[in-house]
């Protein structure tokens, strides 16, 4: 259990990371207030939320990996039971259900899951033979649906995606062998059919409205449209800040959240996209790295996980803005308005900190 | 391979996944950025930039002496955008909660949203009052989708009294768009579609101007990029006289169907219009209830219709002066020439009967005492002397069986028969019988009261057919010019001053002699030359009569009474000419309508 002295936290400090997050905060201040309406309160309260979350941040850092390792079984419990719970005690929003309000605090299990599914399935796989046995590759999948479907059914597509693929990239990493892999993919397909009964009727209108999003353009194909237009518009430096017409005339819906990156992406043009996603990339792959150094399994599992969930977010929310994927709701990563997915992502982030500050030992 | 190695070479592997998706994505945003940007600037321009027209003031119309008879005052109306609602159902349902008088118009309301297209705003409710107006703005807030228009409507502010002169405005159809430019009319503006509204429309109407603004995504205008103001429409100032027009509506109040025209007999400005049973234009203006529609429609009595030119009546007696001085003229008879009337005149192989409305006779009549007493016999043994090929082209002279060109829509022509028409029509031919009737203003003969007013205004204005109309002069609202117009007047040259003055003499004893067929409107101090009409009503509408009670039945079994008249008879101001339908005598029904007109006119009204 090895907790740092201030001295070498200082040194072992890891700046390359730690910079690209910075300049995602700052990025997303800027848009914000633009995103906004140029209301300044909206941009104090999302900057003091940055504070809590940097808090968390280090906080987290500063736990040892292995002592996180250990209790991550117990968390994955409480997080299914609150996952449970949701159905029963849960605060209905925009028609699901994801919110479990306690005193003053609104709790988001879907986002401690997301934390906490690459923990446990790290420290599991971690303690078992290498590569993992069949058995061990069913339990994990069991590890991993279960959250997964508790989440669909909320319903959050988007979350239950990313929880899954964070899942499967922790298994890919742990060796497993590619025909697991073939065999899941032709599952998955097989199950295509029942899966589209499955969903919610507003799900399907989303999925029919990303595929032909003409053929509807004030109902479901409206966002992805108007989002387009506000890209696209943009061009190659941007219309300038605060003067992006789509989005400060109110043809952008959910502006500051979902779709904070079509304003962005107005104002600033296509550098600022690129420097943007320039910035996702450094602290991604700082992450694999990171991973990738490390000597622990559980450590460079998790690390990995966590980057490579972290990134998915923003494939799938830049995907979606732009007009590539269906629109699910996930926000753009540290950049969207809002509170618990905020703190839920720099608590990842912090872990993979604190991996990466006890590198080589 | 170790453990370790393979780790490190699955994660390289992951790396390379994450940053070719990072590359997918910014090749989609160079796609949408670069490749497409035009595309998507020229969308985000026409998301956000509309040209919206701007509806131009119509033309006002005033009276002879300036007294404005239209004006325009500003109505509210609530639209609603679609394509930002998602349950409208809801939205009408809170609509009635803050405004309860919008409740009854709740399904018309849904009717609307459903006929109206997905991209323009439909109007909800129309014609709000400002209590109703301040209600719902301090809610507007909860209605994002729905905003207050102001736009002006007409308000008649003689309402019935000029309706048929006035006519009304409506919401454009497929006809009114072939007849006029449709570029000039946006969503929601009105054309005239009747009456002087309707015939006058191109110059009350003007040219909608364009306002470009900036909108967001509800429509609500953030900035004004360029406007064009709108070209008002034009003012028309009548030959109508307000007072005159209201007296003779009062003139004509006891009588159910009936219609009067005044005009001046040597321009041809018409000074007063009235016809009965008339309608409330202004009733018209939010948009009339269908119940209300099919009623005027439908009603038997046919409110919509503007009698004056478009009712058809025998002119019955009205014409002797006419056939008179045609007769005259034409040397089949001298001032001199005495006819002798028993009552009866016979014609024809079949000896057939014509009788005059005096069964025992006026005994020996000259023409002068024929015209002041209205014997049938007279003009029978006259008309038969002459031969219906005169007398055809006397009263053809006289404006009969032709529109009398009055600015009008829809003026119907009449019927002036000849052996002609006859051939045309029936392809028989004419009888002498048919001349007889003719002579008196039956069988076929048909004619506006208009076309008799006309009549009268040649008798008394000394042979000239003037052309009627009610516009005196079309005045720019901007500059405030008027533009006077310039009206026809033909010389009828059959016509001989010394015969008229015969025949208008006669005119003058019809009401002045106490043997005159119109004696029972003596007096006062205008000297008034007329000449009665009774027009037989041979049937009623086979379809109309079924609907009929008995009483009423015998009503309209009734004669109509007709008068035509002018005054002073020795420098004559004022033609007028009166049906009343069903009104049995023409001296005392018809007449006394066009006695109290020109009291009116000439300042002793009551």
């Amino acid at each position: 259990m090895a907790f740092l002295s201030p001295d070498s936290i200082w040194r072992r400090f890891d700046w390359p990371y730690f910079l690209p997050i910075l300049g995602l905060a700052t990025v997303s201040l800027i848009v914000l207030y633009s995103a906004g309406e140029q209301d300044p309160g909206l941009v104090i309260g999302q900057a003091l939320r940055f504070g809590v979350a940097f808090l968390v941040f280090f906080l987290v850092a500063a736990i040892p990996p292995r002592l996180l390792s250990l209790l991550a079984p117990y968390f994955y419990v409480g997080v299914l039971l609150l996952l449970v719970l949701v159905p029963f005690v849960g605060t209905t929003g925009m028609g699901a259900q994801r919110w479990i309000v306690v005193g003053p605090l609104t709790l988001q299990p879907s986002e401690l899951a997301k934390l906490v599914l690459p923990m446990t399935l790290a420290a599991f796989l971690s303690h078992q033979d290498y590569p993992p046995s069949p058995g061990v590759l069913i339990s994990s999948l069991v590890l991993i649906a279960l959250p997964t479907g508790l989440i669909m059914i909320q319903p959050d597509l988007g979350t239950s995606v990313l929880i899954a693929a964070s899942g499967l990239v922790i298994l890919f990493l742990a060796g497993t062998p590619w025909w697991f892999f073939a065999s899941l993919g032709t599952l998955a397909l097989a199950a295509m059919v029942p899966a589209w009964h499955m969903l919610h009727d507003y799900q399907r209108q989303r999925l029919l409205g990303f595929l032909n999003p003409e053929a509807d353009p004030y109902g479901a194909g409206y966002h992805i449209t108007q989002s387009k237009i506000a890209i696209g518009s943009g061009g190659l430096t941007g219309k300038g800040w605060l003067n992006g017409t789509q989005a400060q005339l109110d043809f952008l819906p959910e502006r500051h959240t979902d779709f904070i990156f079509a304003v962005l992406s107005e104002e600033f043009g296509l550098i600022g996209g690129l420097v943007l996603l320039t910035l996702y990339l450094v602290l991604t792959l700082r992450g694999l790295v990171i991973a990738f150094r490390s000597r622990e399994m559980y450590n460079r599992l998790v690390a990995a996980g966590i980057s490579t969930m972290f990134f998915f977010y923003v494939v799938i929310n830049i995907g979606m803005t732009s007009g590539l994927l269906p629109v699910v709701g996930v926000p753009l990563p540290l950049v969207s308005y809002g509170g618990s997915s905020l703190v839920a992502l720099l608590a990842g982030l912090g872990l993979v900190m604190g991996i990466s500050m006890r590198r080589g030992r | 391979m170790g453990q370790f190695a393979h780790f490190e070479r699955r994660t390289r592997l992951v790396g390379l996944g994450l940053l070719g998706l990072g590359l997918i994505l910014m090749g989609r945003l160079f796609y949408l950025q670069i490749e497409q940007f035009f595309h998507y600037r020229t969308l985000a321009d026409e998301n956000r930039i509309t040209v919206r027209p701007v509806p131009p003031p119509r033309g006002l119309i005033y009276d002879r002496r300036g007294r404005l008879l239209v004006e325009n005052e500003p109505a509210f109306a609530l639209e609603l955008y679609p394509e930002h609602v998602d349950d409208t159902s809801k939205v009408l349902d809170r609509l009635v909660e803050v405004l309860p008088s919008a409740a009854v118009q709740r399904d018309r309301m849904a009717q609307r949203l459903k006929e109206s297209p997905p991209y323009l705003p439909a109007i909800l409710i129309e014609g709000l009052n400002t209590e109703q107006v301040a209600k719902f703005a301090s809610h507007q807030h909860r209605f994002p989708s729905i905003r207050i228009r102001a736009r002006s409507q007409r308000n008649y502010l003689r309402g019935p009294l000029t309706a048929h002169v006035l006519g009304y405005l409506a919401q454009p159809d497929k006809s009114d768009f072939r007849k006029f430019d449709a570029d000039l009319y946006p969503p929601g503006t009105r054309v005239g579609k009747m009456g002087l509204e309707r015939e006058y429309e191109e110059i009350l109407h003007g040219a909608p101007g364009f306002r470009e603004v900036e909108t967001d995504a509800f429509g609500r205008v953030v900035r004004e990029i360029s406007t064009e103001r709108p070209e008002p429409g034009k003012n028309l100032i009548l030959t109508l006289d307000e007072d005159l027009q209201k007296a003779t509506h009062e003139a004509l109040a006891p009588h159910p169907e009936a219609s009067a025209v005044a005009l001046n007999p040597e321009t041809g400005g018409i000074l007063a219009m009235a016809s009965r049973p008339t309608f409330n234009p202004n009733e018209f203006i939010g948009g009339l209830s269908d119940n209300t529609w099919q009623q005027l429609r439908q009603d038997p009595n046919e409110p919509l219709v503007n009698r004056v030119t478009q009712g058809l009546y025998p002119p019955a007696s009205t014409i002797k002066p006419v056939l008179a001085m045609a007769g005259l003229v034409d040397g089949a008879i001298k001032t001199s020439t005495e006819f002798s009337c028993n009552g009866t005149f016979n014609v024809g192989q079949d000896e057939h009967t014509f009788h005059c409305w005096k069964s025992w006779g006026h005994g020996p009549m000259t023409v002068d005492q024929a015209v002041v007493e209205s014997c049938d016999v007279y003009f029978y043994k006259l008309a038969h002397r002459m031969g219906i090929e005169p007398i055809h082209k006397a009263l053809k002279a006289f404006g009969l069986g032709n529109r009398t060109g009055i600015d009008l829509p829809s003026e119907r022509k009449g019927l002036n028969p000849g052996p002609v028409w006859k051939r045309r029509m029936q392809g028989e031919i004419w009888y002498p019988g048919e001349t007889v009737m003719t002579a008196i203003g039956q069988g076929y003969m048909e004619a506006t009261p208009l076309q008799l007013g006309v009549m009268a205004a040649a008798v008394a204005n000394g042979g000239f057919r003037v052309e009627p109309h009610l516009v005196h002069g079309v005045q720019d609202p901007v500059s405030g010019k008027v533009d006077y117009r310039e009206h026809d007047r033909a010389a009828i040259g059959l016509v001989k001053e010394e015969s008229l003055a015969v025949i208008r003499d006669a005119m003058r004893r019809v009401v002045g002699s106490v043997h005159g067929t119109a004696h029972s409107i003596a007096g006062g101090w205008i000297p008034v030359a007329g000449k009665t009409g009774t027009a037989q009503v041979v049937r009623i509408d086979r379809d109309k009569e079924e609907q009929l009670d008995p009483k009423e039945k015998e009503r309209r079994l009734r004669d109509h009474a007709l008068f035509v008249a002018f005054a002073p008879v020795e420098d004559p101001q004022i033609a007028v000419a009166v049906v009343v339908e069903h009104g049995i005598s023409g001296g005392k029904t018809a007449g006394k309508v066009a006695r109290k007109m020109i009291d009116s006119y000439f300042g002793k009204g009551s």
